[in-house]
């Protein structure tokens, strides 16, 4: 194969430069209150209290959008939370 | 979410960290034994399976797997997801482009912890800049564990069922969790 999915990734998001997308985090029996908030305080360097308010959402209301940005962030964040174990999607917002 | 079951939270096996910021703290022969078959169970499932000789060299040194598709197993689905919840084609593409090196840090992190676990009675020594690696790869177990004994809600890890399997299986995610807390907690001391 060749790296053309590449250049045809980066050709459509030119075409809409300006949709956000969402990386969402989604509750899960396993994964403990106090590493998810470690986790969004580590990758996204949030404080203590925007972290803890997002996992609380996530426990609470069953998910959480964590970041906003273009399809290409929320596709490295999402990658780093399944390398964290967290369950998360992107989405266009 | 997982929570801690509060009677394992009063044994205590001397969790502190030190004047050189590294965690110390006492594990059993035994529980050794256990995390060193559990890693490895980890590692055996996300090495990949196909190597595919005609791949594309040039796809291969950026990571792109043309071969990642979304995993029949219920363990190695819960560590390597999906990443668009309604959109199987798009999921699939993603797998494409970042299972392969998502699979060898989990890898890397797994085989740096097995190399480290300590000979039967001695302490583990965490240094700081290795506390990433020791507190993703329990939770790695943890998912892994958790899926296969089929914790489904916040209660269930504590559910005696009278199979012995499933309730030893139990014992062990529970320690789990207590050891995830406590590194969690000396972490953040």
């Amino acid at each position: 194969m060749s790296i053309a999915p590449l250049e045809t990734q980066s050709v459509s998001l030119q075409t809409n430069p300006n949709t956000p997308w969402v990386c969402i985090v989604w509750n899960d029996p396993i994964n403990l209150m106090h590493y998810v908030t470690h986790v969004f305080m580590t990758y996204f360097k949030y404080s203590k209290e925007k972290a803890e308010t997002l996992m609380l959402e996530v426990h609470n209301d069953g998910k959480s959008v964590v970041n906003t940005g273009s399809r290409e962030e929320m596709e490295r964040d999402v990658n780093a939370m399944h390398s964290y174990g967290l369950w998360a999607t992107l989405q266009k917002s | 979410m997982g929570h801690v079951t509060e009677i394992l939270i009063m044994e205590n096996r001397g969790f502190r960290k030190q004047v050189n910021g590294e965690i110390a703290f006492q594990i059993e022969a035994l529980e050794i034994a256990l995390l060193t078959s559990m890693i490895e169970q980890i590692v055996a499932l996300l090495v990949p399976l196909k190597i595919n000789e005609s791949a594309d060299p040039l796809a291969q040194l950026i990571g792109i797997d043309s071969t990642a598709t979304k995993p029949d197993d219920d363990v190695l689905l819960r560590l390597l997801p999906d990443a668009y919840q309604n959109d199987r084609e798009a999921s699939e593409e993603f797998r494409r482009f970042t299972e392969r090196s998502l699979r060898e840090l989990k890898i890397k992190r797994a085989q740096f912890v097995l190399e480290n676990l300590p000979e039967p009675d001695e302490t583990v020594s965490i240094k700081p800049k290795d506390f990433e690696s020791w507190l993703t790869v329990i939770n790695d177990v943890r998912l892994a564990l958790g899926t296969r004994v089929g914790i489904t809600d916040e209660q269930d890890e504590d559910e005696i069922t009278g199979e012995e399997d499933l309730d030893h299986a139990k014992d062990i995610y529970a320690w789990l969790t207590w050891l995830q807390s406590n590194l969690l907690e000396e972490m953040n001391s």
